[in-house]
């Protein structure tokens, strides 16, 4: 994946929430929901929203058991998945009665997975010896996870609250003073970098020219 | 440079062209210390507080060590037998160990390196700080043409 569009996905993955079809709220799709769709087999959900191989009727039928299992109380979403009463639970949901917009749910399932693709990585084993460089295709946890991880391994606040209450500027102090107690050395940010940039070659064609009066000597 | 090789420094402040480190540099290539490779020089600019410095290292190969063999009689020679010897590139191949021979090699060691520095310019050294505290850098040569720089500072704030 491009990193450009891995930048932005994983950015953009801070904006998920809740949202509505109809009068139903759904349930960002969560780690829970990857178990739920795991083990009810949901292919349709795990491929992304790839409908290729199923026929209209499974669709529907993945999509309503979707629409169930992230609006529908999580206690008896779990319950019902646990005692395999869920076929029953979500064909008499109040969704399945009521119809839905299946390119609606089918557009936010592909959405979310390149979201999700965005932000899965796989491991490497580290080498034994400390001098070895690191993969070429080496990838960093996104700027804005590792604040918000930062911030809530060290005060133990909610994810919510460091997003969304917590005034930026403080947020920003915390996350140095998680930094600091790490035993992190932190200095004044450089300037940006086209900024540099600039300022360098200024300064070189400066030496350049410095170094040529002195050749003329 | 390949596995296993060890590297030693020569470091500097400003121009390797006119550092008097230069001299040693090619002191140590005349008397069998080389390179680590063959792009045995990192010349850079970068902005600390600031202020643009210029930094450089040489690298040499931590293997190579010089070993002289003093093996000329005493002797006392005139300017022009100096400058027979010295101008003979077949004597002073005869007579590797000579110091007629070690003068007229670094005379010429010192005579490329300045020719070969006088065509380079340094790289621009552009950092970034990092959240972890840890920092990003990319070298940029001067020639690049502006898409490829912006590519490599894309690159760098990515990182």
């Amino acid at each position: 994946m491009n990193a450009d569009v891995r930048a932005k996905a994983n950015e953009a993955a801070f904006l998920e929430s809740t949202w509505e079809l109809g009068e139903l709220k759904l349930r960002p799709f969560s780690l829970g929901s990857l178990v739920l769709a795991r083990q009810m087999d949901l292919s349709l959900i795990l491929g992304g929203g790839d409908v290729r191989g199923l026929n209209v009727e499974e669709v529907d039928r993945q999509l309503a058991v979707l629409v169930w299992m992230q609006s529908a109380k999580i206690t008896e979403v779990l319950a019902a998945v646990r005692d395999g009463t869920w076929k029953e639970a979500f064909s008499g949901s109040k969704f399945t009665k009521e119809g839905y917009a299946a390119a609606l749910l089918l557009d936010e399932l592909r959405r979310v997975d390149v979201l999700t693709l965005a932000a899965v990585v796989s491991l490497v084993p580290k080498p034994g010896r400390s001098d070895e460089d690191p993969p070429q295709n080496m990838i960093a946890p996104s700027w804005i996870a590792r604040r918000v991880f930062r911030i809530a391994r060290g005060t133990g606040w909610s994810e919510d609250f460091i997003l969304w209450h917590l005034p930026l500027p403080r947020a920003l102090q915390y996350f140095h003073c998680s930094l600091w107690e790490d035993g992190a050395w932190t200095v004044e940010p450089s300037a940006p970098v086209s900024q540099q940039l600039e300022h360098l070659e200024a300064a070189a064609r400066e030496m350049s020219a410095h170094d040529s009066e002195d050749d003329e000597l | 440079m390949h596995e296993g090789q060890t590297i030693k420094h020569i470091t500097g402040d400003g121009s390797p062209l006119k550092s008097p480190s230069l001299g040693l540099v090619a002191a140590s290539l005349t008397s069998g210390i080389a390179f680590a490779s063959d792009k045995p020089l990192l010349d850079t600019i970068e902005e600390i507080d600031g202020e643009a410095v210029r930094k450089f290292v040489w690298s040499f190969d931590g293997g190579r060590t010089a070993t002289f063999r003093p093996s000329f009689k005493e002797e006392t020679i005139d300017l022009h037998e100096m400058g027979r010897r010295f101008n003979d590139a077949a004597w002073c191949a005869a007579n590797a160990d000579h110091p007629i021979a070690f003068m007229r090699a670094m005379f010429d060691q010192l005579g490329a390196l300045r020719v070969r520095l006088g065509e380079m310019k340094p790289l621009l050294k552009i950092v970034k700080s990092r959240g972890a505290g840890s920092r990003s850098i990319a070298l940029i040569p001067q020639d690049a043409d502006p898409t490829r720089k912006a590519e490599l500072l894309a690159e760098l704030d990515r990182a």
